[in-house]
């Protein structure tokens, strides 16, 4: 595992869609029983989908404007962007540029785009870290978010019925207190063909990236735990990146976790891809526990990361709703 | 585990309803039914099934089989 020392997460925030579709809608010819039977392995009833003039990049500032204003943070005081999206608002230029301008900040901000998904979350924490490992970064501004429901064919039932969007943020800062935090991110040998945009609509196989999960996931947390010599009576939060109920219970199980450290939030959300691990600590923010944290992400790459982060000094707002009319 | 415990398990996953005869009553594995298979075999046998092996499998008797199989 990489550590960094000296690095804080100051505060997260997260912001979905006012508009929440149930499944009955999305698919107003399919049986009960089906979307019944889909729902109960899922844990997804409804989702989240942004109107069609609303971007990842809307969500995403909306969240940031939020955070600043509730954390009181000066937003000249952010020295670069990381927006990590795999449905950036343009191939060129760069969303984050855009973003920049949007949210008013310094034009000597460092601007970069992570074109990363499941494990984007903790891929945006690792580049962010390590940007704040020269002396002259003091602040990152990193922004999670995916609007994947605008590149689903229409005939897919797998797709349409788990994914969602939703956007996110999150300032990462230097601090005195030592606060180590722990990376491990990884690929698989397997192709990654079985989870990727093909002409612009998302492609899932999902029997393969459930096999991917099952055969690489456990075992590397494994490890970490081994590295660390720590075990999950350790942490007061393991947060899975939130892909369907059916995969986050099989790795509650298969790695004896505690249900009730491992929230799953999909239910009214979707698979939000980048955003969904800090949606899942926005949506529990008022049970989740300040402290020593487990954070898992793992799909599209087919990629999978881990991280083992202090949550202690970090400020966990309560999701906000995106209006349309904004 | 046994036997009777497997048959339980299967017609859970697969929703097999009454009274079904494990060699005759012919079994659908859909997508999802295909998940909780590949979930059940790994979790408690340490077993990997493909999608082409899933396929063969066309009554309850030859998911026991094949863990039989795979168990040596």
């Amino acid at each position: 595992m990489i550590e960094f020392n000296n690095i804080k997460i100051l505060g997260i925030s997260s912001c979905v869609p006012e508009n929440l579709m149930d499944l009955k809608s999305i698919f107003k010819n399919e049986s009960e029983t089906r979307l019944k039977k889909t729902s109960k392995v899922t844990g997804i009833e409804s989702i989240r989908i942004a109107g069609s003039d609303t971007t990842a990049s809307d969500l995403c500032i909306k969240s940031a404007e939020h955070l600043f204003e509730k954390l009181n943070f000066d937003k000249n005081e952010i020295d670069s962007i990381v927006f990590v999206s795999q449905t950036r608002d343009y191939v060129m230029p760069q969303t984050s540029f855009v973003i920049r301008k949007k949210l008013g900040l310094n034009n000597d901000t460092i601007c970069f785009d992570l074109p990363l998904g499941c494990t984007g979350f903790i891929q945006g924490l690792f580049q962010s870290y390590s940007l704040l490992q020269n002396k002259k970064i003091k602040n990152v501004l990193l922004l999670c978010g995916d609007t994947m429901t605008k590149y689903l064919n229409k005939e897919d039932f797998a797709t349409r019925s788990v994914f969602g969007d939703g956007g996110s943020s999150c300032i990462i800062s230097s601090t005195e207190n030592k606060f180590a935090t722990f990376f491990d991110i990884k690929s698989a040998e397997e192709k990654p063909d079985s989870l990727m945009m093909k002409s612009d609509k998302l492609f899932m196989d999902g029997f393969e990236v459930f096999k991917f999960v099952s055969k690489y996931v456990p075992r590397s947390i494994k490890e970490n735990l081994k590295y660390l010599n720590q075990n999950f009576d350790d942490f007061e939060n393991v947060i899975f990146h939130q892909a369907n109920d059916f995969i986050i219970k099989f790795l509650n199980k298969a790695l004896k976790i505690d249900e009730t450290k491992s929230p799953t939030v999909l239910n009214g959300l979707g698979n939000t891809g980048p955003a969904s691990i800090p949606l899942a600590l926005t949506e529990k923010f008022f049970k989740v526990k300040k402290g020593h944290t487990f954070l898992c992400g793992f799909g599209v790459g087919l990629s999978y990361a881990n991280c083992v982060v202090n949550l202690s000094d970090t400020e966990i707002l309560k999701t906000i709703i995106y209006n349309e009319k904004h | 585990m046994k036997n009777t415990e497997i048959i339980k398990e299967i017609s859970e996953l697969l929703e097999l309803e009454g009274n079904f005869d494990i060699n005759e009553t012919p079994i659908e594995i859909d997508s999802l039914s295909s998940l909780g298979l590949v979930s059940f075999l790994d979790t408690n046998f340490n077993i990997s099934v493909t999608k082409e092996e899933i396929e063969e499998f066309k009554v309850v008797n030859d998911i026991i089989k094949f863990i039989d199989a795979r168990k040596g």
